[in-house]
């Protein structure tokens, strides 16, 4: 009796020990709060964070700041919902949040950038275009001025980083606009 | 009756307890892994590797910024406390230097905001009853003996990258002198 609880209890341990490994290396974003299709999580890089939450960042956003710093906001899927994907093209329109200064990345589903020489794997604050408002118009996966390139991405993310946000930003994240995620066209439709 | 199946709780008990060990020990293994590949790049315990502008080619970090400049230095406190120490650009754009401990906790950071001088030197130390043989303008204490610090250095359209090499070469890392 006492060796069949033993030998269950190694079981659930090796299983355990799996889930854990299978959940932080799995393609799973980290999670927390959103805002449209963003999400971030508030807890990134700080000594507070709970053990999945260190662990995912670990594996996916390794030596990210802390909020005070920069706060990361990550897009997997557009404002409609659907998986970012190098098949289609898209469209990031709208207001920035509040902040020092800001940058817009694409990562491939390993974290990295897609492997491609085209050398436009992000636009920030200082080369996106705006218009007179201060909305930007940042084309994705299109061929043209100012665009970020999708080409290798795969199923892809975007990640925001603001620099020194605004504190309205970390106090009420629900309030602040943030641009929509718009697909455009994919491969293959008419 | 005889008992069939597998008793519930020691396999709960240990699928938790797992899961737990797992999910704490990851964060450690990761970070050490990282800190191999920067150290087989030629970053060391003295010494601090300027990255180049990030490309596709020649990614080490998951979600790195091509918008940023790196710099890194790795640090192993069990011979005592360290140096760093930091010029800021001249250009207001966001510049920082963040500590990490092996657990890849961000314990501290300290950017060109904090300052209002052109240069900022910088204690770490195990404890904070760390003897300190040189004097500095900040201090940080690591939770762990090792970790690492990153110089973060924003990069636009504007910027004059030479300069922005040049500056950041005054981040250095180095073992304090016993006196």
């Amino acid at each position: 009796m006492m060796l069949r609880h033993v030998l269950t209890f190694i079981v659930g341990l090796a299983s355990g020990t799996a889930m854990a490994a299978i959940l932080v290396f799995s393609p799973i974003e980290i999670g927390g709060v959103s805002n449209g299709p963003w999400i971030s999580n508030p807890h990134i890089g700080s000594s507070d964070a709970n053990p999945l939450t260190r662990a995912l960042v670990a594996r996916r956003g390794l030596l990210a700041l802390t909020r005070e710093e920069a706060v990361y906001f990550t897009a997997t899927r557009d404002s409609q919902g659907h998986n970012l994907t190098e098949r289609c093209a898209y469209e990031v329109t709208g207001q920035m949040p509040p902040t020092r200064w800001w940058s817009l990345t694409i990562y491939d589903e390993a974290s990295f950038l897609p492997r491609n020489d085209r050398n436009r794997h992000a636009v920030s604050q200082t080369t996106a275009h705006m218009d007179a408002r201060g909305r930007v118009l940042i084309p994705i996966g299109q061929d043209e001025d100012g665009a970020i390139t999708t080409e290798n991405a795969g199923l892809f993310s975007l990640t925001l980083r603001l620099y020194h946000p605004d504190p309205a930003v970390l106090d009420d994240l629900n309030a602040q606009t943030f641009p929509r995620i718009d697909r455009l066209g994919c491969e293959g439709e008419t | 009756m005889k008992q069939r199946g597998l008793p519930f709780l020691p396999y709960v008990l240990g699928l938790l307890i797992g899961a737990a060990i797992t999910l704490h020990v990851l964060p450690g293994v990761i970070m050490a892994r990282a800190m191999e590949r920067i150290e087989s790049l030629g970053g060391d315990g003295e010494s601090v590797r300027h990255a180049p502008r990030l490309t596709a080619e020649n990614q080490t970090i998951v979600r790195a910024s091509p918008d940023i400049l790196y710099s890194v230095c790795l640090y192993d406190l069990a011979d005592g406390p360290m140096r760093i120490d930091v010029i800021w650009p001249a250009d207001d754009n966001y510049t920082s230097v963040s500590f990490y401990d092996a657990r890849t906790n961000n314990f501290r950071a300290i950017n060109d905001r904090d300052v209002e001088t052109l240069s900022t030197s910088i204690s770490l130390a195990r404890r904070r009853d760390s003897d300190m043989p040189e004097r500095t303008d900040e201090s940080a204490w690591s939770p762990t003996t090792t970790g690492l610090i990153l110089y973060r250095r924003v990069i636009d359209a504007s910027t004059d990258l030479d300069a922005a090499e040049a500056e950041r070469q005054g981040f250095t890392c180095r073992q304090m002198a016993d006196q």
